[in-house]
């Protein structure tokens, strides 16, 4: 009882608590939701969509446009790795601090019964920029030693306005049989974000064969400026496998252009390239289709309607 | 003369017994704790006056009547009194009465004159006031600084007794004039006996203690001799040094003065066997009587009826015997078989006046030290608390208290690298143990000590729901100083400050100091 005492008395003498301005420090050079996830304009709902092609005149709906925000929730698939472990960080106070560092954990792995996770978080000035230094870490049954699957490096101390890198380690996610379905990603996948300045910039690349998300092999890059308007750079294919390379812009009310490479399946080697804009209801209102590959003219040889202006005036170049 | 020898020799005396067919006493009791602008306020110069009524009256053959009791009276309210009284003991000499008249002051005295509040009495002018006055006796005690003035004039003696008229005939007649202290000498007062020294001595021995010859009368020379041992003994070790009492007596006739007469059947009884030291107090822990006592013959306290705490320092000196007594009418025996035994460190010192109990409300403000860590960790934070204490209970002057408090304060943390301002709810509560020394000066005091809190800061961020709240706990300890202005009986304002050092480690030693401030009021609790 006298140790227990006495052990009680040193630890208030000594101070307990998580009051901690260096824990908000590391908290704010965490990237966030805010900060990473792609967000689309324009019909939220299918039934919108539906509405919105009833409406539409004689080049219809912008279907591809509306694939884009599939292609975005595939891409937002991906940081949700990173993101559910920050947004972790954030509710759960470090296991141990150090002057430049902080740890979590280790935690048993509740999925994966035998291993434990770890998280970890340093940081390195180079002047007076920080850089945070992340690594979620996993040790398997048995011992060894702790294999990094996701890893990462936070440049500033404000994620909102920093730039950052995170790479998810799906070679050793299958390696460590981590993965959560058949359908992750063979390869690792980087992610890399800019919000320095304008425009900030989400990119999260699919190395060629490596699948997952729901998407294709791509460099899939979203930008985004303050007065609402963006860029998604994304790829989709069909069930003919043709693919379609889409550089699109848009407004923030969701008007935009779609600058579109067509590889189509039966020749790899041809491409063929198309423009159309679209409004805000995700109708077509103009189209430069020079090979009509598209048909939004219907049988013809070429489909140049309304071009360029129908397109945003922002796009008309 | 040793007061053995004294009181044996008073012993052969004829007594004058008072209260007798034809015999009136006056008394004029007076206690002025304020002596005007350069003196001190006195704590107990009331108590000491209506301490010495209440014997004269009781047991010094005072009728009710015939006693004026003065308290913080100026100089011509004790001429009006006196004058009246005067006037009384001459229509009472006229129809053949023999008269006494007691003067008794507690208060100031300085360069020769009474200092009562902001008027002055010159002890010049009372003398002359005495000699002259149309009373067989004339009896002045003066309890004050420098009160030896008045017996200047002639036959001044500073002796532990002195000696009384054995002529035949006539009982004793003239005047007597005995004050607390030499002329160059200051009257002491003590919180541990809850008056002054000379008064309480005298107290104790006209209720009894004073009776060496055991008849039941305790007369003038033998309640000065007493008072003169106890007093001199009792200051002997006192930072104000020893106090010496002295007496002009100019008594013709013959016998001594009786002042009170102890009644067997009404009194608290110290039988014969008992010995060593014992104080009484009366129910609200103030003494009323202290009795040194040698085996060998009972010794009686006319005490009044009421409830009283008899203590008794043992020999081995770190207790006490500690009893209970209920007087009511008729003798009651001290029976130390009942009293219980205590350690002494739990006892208020002799006449203590109780441990005194104060509640004090406040509001004030904290700031750290390190403008780093106000920004960063710890920002300025207004608080609101209370503390309840107890003075004197552990010793004298000694203070300890318990408080608690809880405020907070918002702000914005800055963290560097361009992070927005983050807005910060900032909360404490904190409870603590004081220990610190009280030094009175008039109605301000001042303390100082240290004091060990617990403390409880949180912070929170409420435009941030993303970021936890955060908490920390520790043990502060500190330095307390405050300031007290007592402006009534129950109420005092009071300023005070602390230093505290924080020990905190979350991110590495910042460990560093804070103030607080605080104004509040302090309300004395039980009085």
């Amino acid at each position: 009882m006298r140790w227990a005492t006495s052990i009680a008395a040193a630890a208030l003498l000594a101070g307990c608590g998580n009051y901690s301005t260096e824990d908000l420090e590391f908290a704010e050079a965490l990237p966030t939701r805010e900060t990473l996830q792609v967000r689309l304009p324009g019909p939220v709902s299918q039934g919108a969509a539906a509405q919105a092609a009833v409406a539409c005149g004689s080049l219809g709906e912008a279907t591809g446009w509306l694939q884009a925000r599939a292609i975005g929730v595939g891409v937002n698939a991906g940081l949700d790795w990173i993101l559910r472990v920050v947004d972790y960080l954030r509710t759960v106070e470090p296991t141990r601090r150090e002057r430049n560092a902080r740890t979590w954990g280790p935690f048993p792995d509740e999925k994966h019964p035998g291993f434990q996770s770890r998280i970890r978080l340093t940081r390195t000035f180079q002047g007076e920029e920080p850089t945070y230094h992340f690594f979620f870490e996993s040790l398997p049954p048995g011992g060894g030693r702790w294999r990094a699957l996701i890893t990462g490096d936070f440049v500033g101390a404000y994620a909102a306005r920093g730039r950052g890198n995170v790479t998810l380690h799906f070679t050793v996610i299958r390696e460590l049989g981590l993965n959560d379905s058949a359908s992750d990603p063979t390869a690792d996948v980087p992610i890399d974000y800019d919000r320095t300045g304008e425009p900030r910039t989400v990119s999260l690349t699919i190395p060629a064969g490596a699948g997952g998300f729901g998407l294709i092999d791509f460099p899939y890059t979203w930008s985004s400026y303050a007065d609402g308007r963006g860029q998604f750079d994304f790829a989709r294919q069909d069930a003919a496998g043709n693919r379609f390379v889409w550089q699109a812009r848009f407004t923030a009310d969701g008007a935009g252009r779609g600058d579109i490479t067509i590889y189509p399946a039966s020749n790899p080697s041809a491409s063929y390239p198309l423009s159309a804009c679209w409004d805000a209801g995700a109708c077509y209102t103009a189209a430069s289709d020079l090979f009509n590959v598209a048909q939004l003219c219907g049988p013809a040889a070429t489909c140049v309607v309304n071009w360029p202006a129908g397109c945003p005036t922002a796009f008309q170049q | 003369m040793s007061r053995a020898a004294a009181s044996a020799a008073l012993a052969l005396l004829l007594l004058a017994r008072p209260g007798a067919a034809a015999e009136r006493r006056f008394a004029v009791v007076a206690g002025q704790p304020d002596g005007g602008s350069g003196t001190v306020r006195l704590r107990f110069a009331e108590r000491d006056a209506r301490r010495i009524h209440a014997i004269l009256t009781r047991l010094g053959g005072v009728a009710e009547g015939d006693a004026r009791l003065l308290l913080s009276p100026d100089a011509a309210e004790v001429r009006r009194a006196l004058g009246d009284l005067f006037e009384q003991s001459r229509r009472a000499a006229a129809a053949g009465d023999s008269t006494t008249l007691f003067f008794y002051y507690s208060g100031h005295a300085k360069d020769g004159e009474l200092r009562l509040g902001h008027s002055r009495l010159p002890l010049a002018e009372l003398r002359a006031a005495l000699h002259g006055a149309p009373a067989d006796v004339r009896v002045a005690l003066l309890d004050s600084c420098q009160s030896g003035a008045i017996t200047r004039s002639k036959g001044v003696r500073r002796a532990p007794a002195f000696d009384v008229a054995r002529d035949g005939g006539q009982g004793p007649r003239g005047l007597v004039l005995i004050a607390s202290s030499a002329a160059s000498e200051d009257s002491q007062e003590s919180d541990y006996i809850g008056g002054s020294f000379f008064t309480h001595y005298l107290a104790s021995g006209l209720l009894g203690d004073a009776d060496v010859s055991g008849d039941g009368k305790v007369t003038l020379a033998e309640a000065y001799a007493y008072a003169y041992g106890r007093t001199v003994a009792s200051t002997a070790d006192t930072a104000g040094g020893i106090q010496h009492p002295v007496y002009q007596y100019d008594l013709g006739g013959s016998g001594d003065v009786v002042l009170t007469e102890i009644d067997p059947a009404a009194a608290l009884v110290l039988p014969a066997p008992l010995e060593g030291h014992y104080v009484v107090l009366d129910s609200g822990s103030r003494a009323v009587a202290e009795v040194s006592k040698g085996p060998g013959a009972p010794r009686r306290l006319a005490l009044p009826p009421g409830s009283y705490t008899v203590k008794k320092r043992l020999a081995a000196g770190d207790a006490l015997l500690v009893g209970d007594v209920t007087l009511a009418k008729g003798a009651v025996d001290l029976d130390e078989g009942r009293m219980r035994r205590v350690p002494l460190s739990r006892d208020p010192q002799k006449g203590f006046s109780g441990a005194r109990w104060s509640l004090l409300a406040g509001l004030g403000y904290q700031g750290f030290f390190s403008a780093a860590a106000r920004d960063g960790y710890f920002p300025p934070a207004a608080l609101g608390g209370l503390e309840l204490s107890s003075r004197d209970d552990l010793g004298h002057g000694l203070a300890w208290g318990m408080d608690l408090s809880a405020g907070g304060g918002g702000s914005f943390l800055s963290l560097s690298g361009g992070v927005p301002p983050i807005k910060v709810q900032f909360g404490e509560v904190s409870g603590g143990a004081s220990l610190w020394l009280d030094y009175p000066a008039g109605p301000l005091t001042l303390s100082a000590g240290g004091r060990v809190a617990f403390i409880y800061l949180s912070r929170r961020f409420p435009d941030r729901a993303e970021l936890r709240s955060q908490y920390f706990f520790t043990v502060t300890p500190g330095l307390v100083a405050a300031a007290a202005w007592r402006f009534s009986p129950s109420l005092a304002a009071v300023a005070r400050g602390r230093v505290n050092y924080l020990f905190y480690n979350v991110d590495g030693n910042k460990s560093l100091g804070f103030a607080e401030l605080m104004l509040g009021v302090e309300y004395a609790l039980g009085n």
